[in-house]
């Protein structure tokens, strides 16, 4: 998992709690942080659960490339921050594992659905769809690239085994980054932020001959859960129970609570891991 | 707001709640039903553990099997591979009925998320059980 901190959010805690769950849940439970040298040296003097938490720790210094993000905490909160993900192609080199599952330090582990992936012989597996806590679809821009354009894959979680294809395929990820503009405006996404999410879902629709997929596997499960950015955290009850509340995206206004069991998460609002995450840690 | 109004308002907000727990109900069994073998993935459904008993009942041992991801498997050992379906397909199933009936029995938002969350009287009273 990569965490860079920066002065809005502190990756490298979400990323000890997110490696703990992790150890709890799965078999295949070996930990890599990619971090820089800042964050690694922060950690060290400040965190001491990383002990538990990682068993390697790859250090790359990124060049810091202006890559904006707007968070959201709640409907009536958002604030700016630095993303760092220019990098997140590199996996491939920084991996030691032949077989490896990338993680945002933003997704929770909550069962051991994940380990069957490592029992295949897929070279490389994402997820396809994902599910917000209604059980609804995202919003449109997060199903497709462009409304009459291809399917967007998400990062979120990637498996893969080193093989000469999956390294072809974090090249061509890597050729995206670099020619962004041109690609931004090939496939008709707004905006200005780099999307890994984006990034791997031209490379993927390059590689597979301009087609739909054909190449990549789906991850085990039917879709990716996640919280949105505008919802919040009620309640842990324990690291694969929680309580959260489900903001109503037309009535700002209204909540609805949805407890969770036993499903891996992606906690997008980071603010509200951070609310929680002393109770969290005492559950891992 | 006309008291009627009012009432079928927070029954619909029960209502969107109580959907949404059926629908993690469903995934959570969905999830629970499938099965690693031979490198596939498959849903232990009704429908594959009736092709499975089949090609059994036919006199084979083995079969080609297209898993969930329509990637095609070679499953050399049918009876094992029923014995794992049939497992993961009580375990999930049972799960989800148990479950299923508490939300069934829940009448209110409380009941349906078996939580109710601390109010400031908790408070007061562990406070004067502690004193």
């Amino acid at each position: 998992m990569f965490a860079y901190n920066n002065n809005q959010i502190n990756y490298v805690k979400l990323a000890i709690l997110c490696a703990l769950s992790v150890k709890k849940y799965m078999k295949n439970n070996s930990v890599t942080l990619i971090t820089d040298a800042g964050t690694e040296r922060y950690m060290m003097s400040d965190m001491p659960k990383h002990k538990e938490a990682f068993d390697n720790i790859v250090i790359t210094d990124v060049e810091q490339r202006p890559n904006i993000r707007v968070n959201h905490d709640s409907p009536y909160h958002t604030f700016n921050s630095q993303f760092t993900n220019h990098n997140k192609h590199q996996i491939y080199e920084y991996s030691p594992y032949d077989k490896t599952l990338l993680i945002d330090i933003d997704y929770m582990i909550a069962n051991n659905l994940l380990d069957m992936v490592f029992e295949t012989d897929y070279q490389m597996a994402m997820y396809s769809s994902a599910m917000d806590l209604r059980c609804t679809l995202p919003h449109p821009n997060e199903v497709r690239l462009h409304h009459g354009g291809i399917n967007m894959w998400w990062s979120t979680v990637i498996y893969f085994e080193k093989t000469p294809y999956a390294k072809l395929l974090f090249d061509i990820w890597g050729h995206v980054r670099d020619n962004w503009d041109f690609y931004k405006f090939r496939y008709g996404f707004p905006g200005h932020m780099f999307r890994t999410d984006y990034a791997v879902s031209i490379a993927i629709h390059i590689m597979n001959g301009m087609f739909e997929n054909t190449m990549v596997n789906t991850l085990p499960g039917d879709f990716m859960r996640y919280q949105d950015q505008k919802d919040d955290i009620l309640h842990i009850h324990d690291s694969n129970d929680i309580v959260f509340l489900s903001n109503d995206k037309r009535e700002h206004w209204k909540d609805l609570p949805v407890r969770l069991k036993d499903e891996n998460i992606h906690v997008m609002n980071k603010r509200s891991i951070e609310r929680h995450y002393d109770r969290w840690m005492e559950t891992l | 707001m006309d008291e009627r109004l009012s009432r079928a308002l927070q029954f619909s907000n029960y209502r969107q709640t109580l959907h949404i727990q059926k629908q993690n109900l469903i995934q959570r069994m969905r999830n629970q039903r499938t099965v690693l073998f031979n490198n596939g993935m498959f849903i232990a459904d009704p429908t594959t553990i009736a092709f499975v008993k089949t090609l059994i009942d036919q006199g084979y041992e083995e079969s080609i099997m297209i898993d969930s991801k329509e990637v095609p498997v070679k499953i050399t050992d049918l009876k094992d591979f029923l014995d794992k379906l049939i497992d993961a397909n009580f375990k999930a199933t049972n799960e989800y009925f148990v479950a299923n009936e508490k939300v069934k029995r829940s009448r209110n938002m409380k009941a349906l998320l078996e939580w109710e969350p601390a109010t400031d009287d908790d408070k007061e009273t562990e406070e004067t059980a502690k004193a």
